[in-house]
Formats: structure tokens, C-alpha cells, sequence
């Protein structure tokens, strides 16, 4: 699934986010991104969603090189990839619904099927009964679980958190990591950056942890 | 990019200029005054250039004659010119004629000629186009027939003023091509920097976009929209603005009176070229976003 070969990242300026990075996820897998802050953690997932390209090193997605990519070949990578913010990264003045129908809207499909997979991906998440609601009068809560629906309504083969309980109560933040469980369940491989170790320990799932951008065996 | 997209993009591009509205309907004002001069520029054209149109109508030729012609010699003349293809009527000047017209455009200072026992002024025919020929061109052709005729001195028939207004068509044409082409940079100038404004404020969205993986075009064309919203307002606005100046000149008929035109005498700008000016707005609109988001990416870079 996720096949990283002695990836190095230098930020211009000189910074070395990530230093020989050589990291396997298989399919299916559910795996925690751990690390102080400046460690890397974002800068991986950056790397894996085509944001920044790597300075060195081999990063193949489902076999598929992401290293090499053209520009006009992202978009639709990252349709296949699902990806969760700490700050949720929604339009405000959109609904909860329009929020979630984006996602399918730069894909270009029919609008009854929009509607369909939409509703459908709100109601996974239990949010129904708030998909009129314009997503800026929602609570911190409902934006993640809303942006969470947005990342799955593709049905992507992989799901990127980062930091995404960052801005949440614990009670929320364990109901956002049952969501990711339920993903995982129904065979997404996930991967999710946090320095939350409460979270870590409370889950039975392997863990990778980075240090000034190098792997901790 | 798919047409079912079309109905998300359109609005998206009208929320847009909603979002902005005073900083567009500024653009959209200044745009359309733009387009009154450039476009105002191209009514005047329009209409020299119809009456110029009008004053050839009245073109005739002037056929003078070589002195002491004989009467079966000038009867000769006047039927092989009456069998011309051009021609639609041809009237003999008798040298008296001419002497009797020019002694009345003399007036009270006709006197100057007593004295005069013979007419110095020569016999002539007067020859009046067909319809079609009733231009510079067939005036030209014409006169160029004539001279090859034997017994015919000199033609004339106001090459003058013919070429003089020619000239300054041109000389108007060539004003119109330099203002037009600054106008138009203006235009793009003005609604790129608006536009520039709004990619700014449209940063965020635009990463949610990239981030929900939206293709660039998916993303530009809300942008182009937008501007093209502004170059059609604009250019609307215009020609609205051009045709009640133009209402205003035409029942207002002091006002032509003042500029020495006969009532009924200017026209507006045909449907061809008002389509123009609103393709000109929607095209113009669409460079200028073009231009801001190309901007706003190679600083990005
Ligand atoms: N765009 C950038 N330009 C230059 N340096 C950067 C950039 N982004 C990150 N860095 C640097 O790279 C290193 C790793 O940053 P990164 O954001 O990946 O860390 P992180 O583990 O996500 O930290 P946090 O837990 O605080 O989010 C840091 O030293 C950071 O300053
Ligand atoms: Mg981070």
C-alpha cells in the first residue's frame, strides 16, 4: 500500500524534515504517526498526498510511483486518498452537505448520485439531521466528523489524519478515533499523525515514531 | 472538466462577484466607461463614414470640352457618353451656359465680368452616375474613360475632396486602432487587479479544492467566470450609456443642428458591432483572470 525507499525531505533553507525514511504500511493497516513537534510528522503526509515532492528517495502508492507524478495527475491521486485536518479545513459559509458534496463535485458526477453518496457518507457519520446547517455554526465536533465524511465519500483506499483531535474534548476525540476504527473496518488502510499518547496507548495499533525527522526503530 | 459542472461553476462564480460586489461593480463602472470612449470613437467612425457614403451618392463628373468643337462633333461626344456603362444622364453646358451660371454665383459682383463679349469659360457636360457606380471608385473609372475620348479637354469631379475625405477616414481609423488598443489594455489591466484581489481572498478555498483533489481548470474557471461577468456588465453598461446619448442627439435636434448635421443624420452602432463590444467585454474579462491567476501562481512558486 504505502512503500517509502530512504526518503529525505529538505525544506529550502536547509531544513532536513525527513532523513532516510524507508517505511512499509500495508493495505488494511492501521497505523499511528507519532513525534515531537518539528519532527516530520506532517511533512510524511505531505509527501504521501503529493503537497510537497520528495528531495530523495522512491515513494510508491498502491504501487504507483508519487514521487514521479505529473501535475495534472495529483488531483485524481488525491481523490483516491482521504485526508483529515487538526483546523478541519472547511468552507464556512457552505453547508455541511455542500462541504461533503465537493468532494464529488470536482470528480464531475451526476447530481443524483452526489446527492446519494453524500447523504449516505453524513449519515456514517451520524450527521444527518445537521447537513443544511452552514458548516461554521457547527461545533468543533461536527466539522471534524463533517470533513471526515468529506474524506470518505470517495471511498479512498487510504485515509491521512494529522493531528486531527487536536482541536477537540477527549469525549470528541474518542468519538473521532472510533470513526477512523470503523474506517479501518471496512478495510481502508489509515494512518493518523498525533502527539496525543493517550490515544496511542488506548489503542492496540502499531505505531511509527519519528525523532528530528528520522525513523525510531 | 465536465458541462455538469457548468451549474457549480456559474455559481460559484456569481458568489464570487456577490462576495466583492462594490469592488466589481467599481471594475464593471470603469470597465464601461472604457468602452464609451472606444466605443463612442467607433460611432463617430460609423457615421463619417455614412456620410461620406451619402456625399459620394452626389458625386458627378465634369466633362470640359476642347474650345470650337463643332455642333455635330459635340453631338457625337455626348451620345458615345451617354452610351457609357456608368453613366445615367448626361447634360450639355453651353459655353454661354456656364458664363450665365457663373455670372449668378457672382451675384452683386457680377459686374466684374462686363465687357466681356465672348465666354472664356468652356462647354461642358454634366454627367450623372447609375446608382451603382456612384462612388469615388466609379468616378475614377469613369473620368478615366472620359479622358481617352477625342474633343474632351479636362475631367473633373471634386478628386479633391474625394481624396481629402479618404484621407481622413484613414487618419480616424488609425486613431481609433491606437485608442481601441489602449482601451483594451486597460480593460484587462483593470480586471486582473480585480481579479488579483479576489484569488487572494480566495486562497483557502482554493486549497480545500486542491485538497479534495479539483483539477486547476476546475478552480480557474469560477475566476474567469467572474471576470467575464465583469467585461459583460461592463460592456452592457456601455452601450446602454452610448445609446441614450445617441436617443439624446436624435430627439434633442438643437444638438445636431449644432453640429451642422442634417436631422435624422447619425445612426448607432449596427447589431454587429454592439455584439462585438459584448464579445470584446466577455473576452477582455476572461484574460484578465487568466492574467491574475497566473500571477497568483508564479508567486506562489
Ligand atoms: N514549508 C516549510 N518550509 C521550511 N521548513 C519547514 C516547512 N514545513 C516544515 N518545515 C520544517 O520541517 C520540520 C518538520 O516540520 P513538520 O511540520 O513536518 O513537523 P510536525 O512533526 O508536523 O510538527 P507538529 O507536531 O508541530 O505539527 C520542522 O523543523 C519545520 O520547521
Ligand atoms: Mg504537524
Amino acid at each position: 500500500m504505502i512503500q517509502m525507499y530512504h526518503v529525505t525531505k529538505s525544506y529550502p533553507g536547509g531544513v532536513e524534515a525527513l532523513v532516510d525514511i524507508t517505511l512499509h504500511v500495508p493495505r488494511g493497516e492501521f497505523v499511528f504517526l507519532t513525534g515531537a513537534s518539528g519532527a516530520g510528522k506532517t511533512t510524511l503526509l505531505k509527501l504521501l498526498f503529493c503537497a510537497e515532492p520528495p528531495t530523495r528517495g522512491q515513494i510508491l502508492l498502491n504501487g504507483r510511483n508519487a514521487a514521479r507524478l505529473r501535475r495534472a495527475a495529483i488531483p485524481l491521486l488525491r481523490r483516491q486518498i482521504g485526508m483529515v485536518f487538526q483546523d478541519f479545513r472547511l468552507l464556512p459559509r457552505r453547508s455541511v452537505f455542500e462541504n461533503v458534496a465537493l468532494a464529488l463535485e470536482v470528480m464531475g458526477l451526476p447530481r443524483r448520485e452526489i446527492r446519494r453518496r453524500a447523504s449516505e457518507a453524513l449519515a456514517w457519520v451520524g450527521l444527518e439531521a445537521r447537513q443544511a446547517q452552514p458548516a461554521i455554526r457547527t461545533s468543533g465536533g461536527e466539522q471534524q466528523r463533517t470533513a471526515i465524511a468529506r474524506a470518505l465519500v470517495n471511498e479512498p483506499y487510504l485515509l491521512l489524519a494529522d493531528e486531527p483531535t487536536g482541536n477537540l474534548d477527549p469525549d470528541i476525540s474518542l468519538e473521532v478515533m472510533e470513526l477512523f476504527k470503523r474506517v479501518n473496518a471496512r478495510g481502508t488502510t489509515v494512518l493518523v499523525a498525533t502527539h496525543n499518547r493517550d490515544l496511542v496507548t488506548r489503542y492496540p495499533f502499531r505505531t511509527v515514531a519519528l525523532e528530528k525527522g528520522r525513523l525510531l526503530a | 472538466m465536465r458541462l455538469r459542472q457548468l451549474p457549480y461553476l456559474g455559481r460559484t462564480a456569481l458568489e464570487g462577484f456577490r462576495a466583492h460586489a462594490l469592488m466589481n461593480l467599481i471594475a464593471v463602472i470603469i470597465i464601461a466607461l472604457a468602452f464609451v470612449v472606444g466605443g463612442g470613437f467607433l460611432l463617430l467612425v460609423i457615421n463619417v463614414e455614412w456620410a461620406a457614403e451619402g456625399w459620394s451618392e452626389q458625386i458627378q463628373v465634369t466633362a470640359y470640352l476642347a474650345d470650337g468643337l463643332s455642333a455635330e462633333a459635340t453631338q457625337g461626344l455626348r451620345s458615345r457618353i451617354a452610351g457609357l456603362p456608368e453613366v445615367a444622364q448626361v447634360r450639355y453646358v453651353s459655353k454661354d451656359d456656364a458664363l450665365k451660371a457663373f455670372r449668378g454665383q457672382l451675384g452683386p459682383r457680377a459686374s466684374l465680368l462686363q465687357g466681356l463679349t465672348e465666354s472664356p469659360l468652356p462647354a461642358s457636360f454634366e454627367i450623372a452616375l447609375r446608382p451603382m457606380h456612384r462612388s469615388a471608385d466609379g468616378a475614377e473609372r469613369l473620368a478615366g474613360r472620359l479622358r481617352d475620348l477625342q474633343g474632351i479637354e479636362e475631367v473633373s469631379y471634386g478628386q479633391d475632396w474625394v481624396r481629402r475625405l479618404q484621407g481622413f477616414l484613414e487618419f480616424l481609423r488609425l486613431v481609433g486602432a491606437v485608442i481601441g488598443g489602449g482601451l483594451l489594455l486597460s480593460v484587462i489591466f483593470i480586471v486582473s487587479n480585480t481579479m488579483a484581489l479576489t484569488v487572494l481572498a480566495r486562497r483557502e478555498e482554493t486549497e480545500i479544492l486542491q485538497l479534495v483533489g479539483a483539477t486547476r481548470s476546475f478552480i480557474a474557471l469560477p475566476l474567469v467566470f467572474e471576470g467575464m461577468i465583469q467585461g459583460l456588465l461592463g460592456a452592457l453598461l456601455s452601450l446602454g450609456l452610448l445609446y441614450a446619448a445617441y436617443e439624446l442627439f436624435t430627439t434633442q435636434l438643437y444638438l445636431q443642428a449644432v453640429a451642422g448635421l442634417r436631422p435624422g443624420g447619425i445612426r448607432f452602432l449596427p447589431w454587429q458591432l454592439g455584439a462585438a463590444v459584448v464579445g470584446a467585454g466577455l473576452l477582455l474579462g476572461a484574460i484578465g483572470s487568466l492574467l491574475a491567476l497566473g500571477r497568483a501562481e508564479s508567486v506562489e512558486r
